[in-house]
């Protein structure tokens, strides 16, 4: 047990990531439960790593009900750094997965609801997040969402900046992005939410291709291949080419494979998962639709189902 | 017990700029020659210019990195034998800011033949350690404060919106270039320093229909743009050498003189007094000791009330928990 100055002390180890170590701990003036990632540095990580740069950048800046707060940073006696973050014991993924628990229609918009105001806040401040996925969706003990792992976020290019397409797991990566385009926008975390929305209704993974190349053949069987026709100049991007042509879904196949969801839920999730960038929603507008003004209302975070252990 | 590791620990709060009167006060106590100090931020601007350009880096990781360089030696003691170390750490962690990552080693490898040093696996090896330890106290010296601004991102838009001319647009991106080896960087926000370089570029060029310029248009203050103007026209009044104008216009060092003369009355800089600076802790040179061997806490600016908020709560919580003495009356 070792303590960051006399605010907070930092009990025991729950978690591992690439490039932290996460520990349990305690504001000490309030006794709220904290969370603690350590930052592993050293020679052979050259220095300080750039994803825990990123983290530091984004969350000193974003304050947001929906999106994880960074408390504090220090460097410890060791001299490595810690991030000081609210403690967030369940994730979506969790929940998602845990077979005892039913969604209810209201629920899973209630999710969305707040996922998507999270993901507003960063576009309107010009961050992408860029690794939007279930097991990135942090869960409060009172229920409410929180967007974490900021990693891999970066601002809004520059026109003419060159952007990495190497990012988001590949379930969730957007076709511009699995056509290796390196000009995105923020659209790319708006095709991760549609994906996680599919995947809130099925309980089970959307789009599980198991190599980038697979990727691009179970996105297009699900939602049909792009054409200069429906997306105009995607045939210029640099990893196009010899696509198998799949026609796009009818409505009809849709509604039979989201049997639960609502006309607005089924429009919604069609707008978050338009193939051309250009024509995919942005949070705002997602925001906006009837979905989330129609009956049934959103579930109150607090009243919303809990993992069964 | 908790008020030994109270003492132990530091609070750094990360004040993006300063005034003169401030850098002047910490120069003072870090930098013995400062003449020195100016030839050498010079030569390190020509060095990391073509670096980058080695590395293909754009020009907003150099100008970060001229940033943290002249802001690590308003903590840190300047040498000349280790300020070269210094300045490629700082392209090190604006590369990794900037999203335009290398590996260090790759970084080193480059850096070897453009400064006549050898560039062998061992001397590589060995000044990586260098190197990545100069990265440490740098990252404390800023704080961990990663938001960065670019100057000619604003200028361009900046320029757009006032629709410049190609030619005028281009020579106030010069002049930009040339405000990286200015202090201009600590004490102004970057977009002041864009409508600065606008201004310069104009009146060199007498290009009178660019004024009145507005610069409240762009959130801007105008005292801080003067206090911009003034930095830069330093340089080229001073070190007019030192500047790439010099290159497009070897004769035209008196315009100059003559634009700061015609501005000069309008300014009226405002600064705080020594004495403020004394009494404040942020002005201290840099001691690793506190955060080797306890523990240091870092803050932004917009967090500095929290900070004092936080240090009242406690001394009413050390009051509360006093012993009450009860009036017997
Ligand atoms: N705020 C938090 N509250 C509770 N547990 C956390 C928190 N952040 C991270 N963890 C735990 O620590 C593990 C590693 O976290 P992280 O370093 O963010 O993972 P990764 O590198 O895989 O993204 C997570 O899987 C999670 O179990």
């Amino acid at each position: 047990m070792s303590d960051i100055a006399a605010n907070y002390t930092k009990e025991k180890k729950v978690g591992e990531g690439t490039y932290a170590v996460v520990y349990l701990g305690k504001q000490v003036k309030t006794k709220k439960l904290i969370a603690v990632k350590e930052i592993k540095t050293g020679m052979f990580k050259d220095g300080l790593d750039m994803s825990a740069i990123r983290e530091v950048k984004y969350l000193l800046e974003l304050r947001h009900e929906n999106i994880i707060s960074l408390l504090d940073v220090y460097s410890s006696e060791n001299g490595n750094l810690n991030l000081v973050l609210e403690f967030l014991p369940c994730d979506l993924e969790v929940l998602i997965k845990d077979k005892n628990i039913v969604f209810q229609q209201a629920d899973v918009k209630s999710w969305m609801l707040m996922i998507l105001r999270g993901v507003h806040h960063c576009h309107r401040n010009y961050i992408l997040h860029r690794d939007l996925k279930p097991n990135n969706l942090l869960i409060s003990p009172t229920g409410e969402i929180k967007i974490a792992d900021f990693g891999l976020a970066r601002s809004l290019g520059s026109p003419g900046e060159n952007l990495t397409a190497n990012v988001v797991t590949i379930w969730y990566r957007a076709p511009e992005l699995l056509f290796g385009s390196r000009h995105y926008t923020s659209s790319v975390d708006v095709w991760s939410v549609g994906i996680i929305f599919a995947e809130l209704m099925l309980r089970t993974p959307y789009l599980p291709g198991t190599s980038d190349a697979e990727q691009l053949e179970v996105t297009f069987r699900a939602l049909g291949t792009p054409t200069e026709k429906n997306w105009p100049n995607v045939s210029k991007l640099p990893w196009y080419n010899s696509l198998k042509i799949y026609p796009p879904p009818t409505r009809n196949e849709l509604k039979n494979r989201f049997i639960a969801a609502s006309g607005s839920a089924l429009d919604l999730m069609i707008s978050l998962t338009q193939l051309d960038p250009a024509k995919r929603c942005s949070c705002e507008e997602a925001l906006q639709t009837v979905y989330f003004t129609e009956f049934p209302r959103p579930t109150k975070p607090k009243d919303l189902p809990k993992k069964s252990s | 017990m908790a008020d030994q590791q109270y003492f132990k620990s530091s609070v750094q709060i990360s004040r993006p700029f300063l005034t003169s009167k401030a850098v002047k006060f910490l120069q003072k106590k870090t930098i013995p020659d400062y003449q020195t100090y100016k030839q050498r931020i010079s030569h390190v601007l020509s060095f990391l210019l073509s670096l980058t350009r080695l590395l293909k880096f754009p020009s907003r990781t150099l100008e970060s990195a001229m940033l943290y360089y002249q802001r690590y030696y308003l903590f840190n003691h300047f040498s000349t034998s280790s300020n070269i170390d210094v300045a490629i750490a700082a392209l090190f962690i604006a590369s990794k800011n900037e999203d335009t990552i290398k590996k260090l080693r790759d970084i080193i490898a480059i850096a070897n033949p453009l400064r006549n040093a050898p560039n062998t696996n061992e001397a590589i090896e060995e000044n990586k350690k260098v190197i990545l330890n100069f990265e440490k106290k740098m990252l404390e010296t800023i704080s961990f404060d990663f938001r960065t601004y670019h100057i000619d991102e604003l200028l361009i838009r900046i320029a757009k919106d006032l629709k410049l001319s190609v030619d005028l647009t281009y020579l106030a991106y010069m002049i930009a270039f040339d405000s990286f080896q200015t202090e201009v960087s600590l004490k102004t926000p970057q977009h002041a320093t864009a409508i600065a370089c606008i201004i310069i570029a104009a009146k060199f060029r007498e290009e009178n229909s660019v004024f009145p310029l507005n610069s409240a248009k762009y959130k801007c203050d105008r005292a801080l743009v003067n206090e911009a103007l003034f930095e830069i026209l330093e340089l080229y009044i001073n070190n007019y050498n030192y500047g790439s104008l010099a290159d497009m216009y070897p004769n035209d060092k008196e315009s100059f003189i003559k634009i700061r003369i015609n501005i000069k009355n309008e300014i009226n800089l405002k600064d705080l007094d020594e004495r403020s600076l004394l009494n404040d802790g942020f002005y201290n040179i840099k001691n690793y000791n506190v955060s080797d061997t306890g523990s240091a806490r870092y803050m932004l600016g917009n967090q500095e009330k929290r900070f004092y908020e936080e240090v009242d709560a406690q001394e009413n919580y050390k009051e509360s928990t006093e012993p009450k003495k009860v009036k017997l009356h």
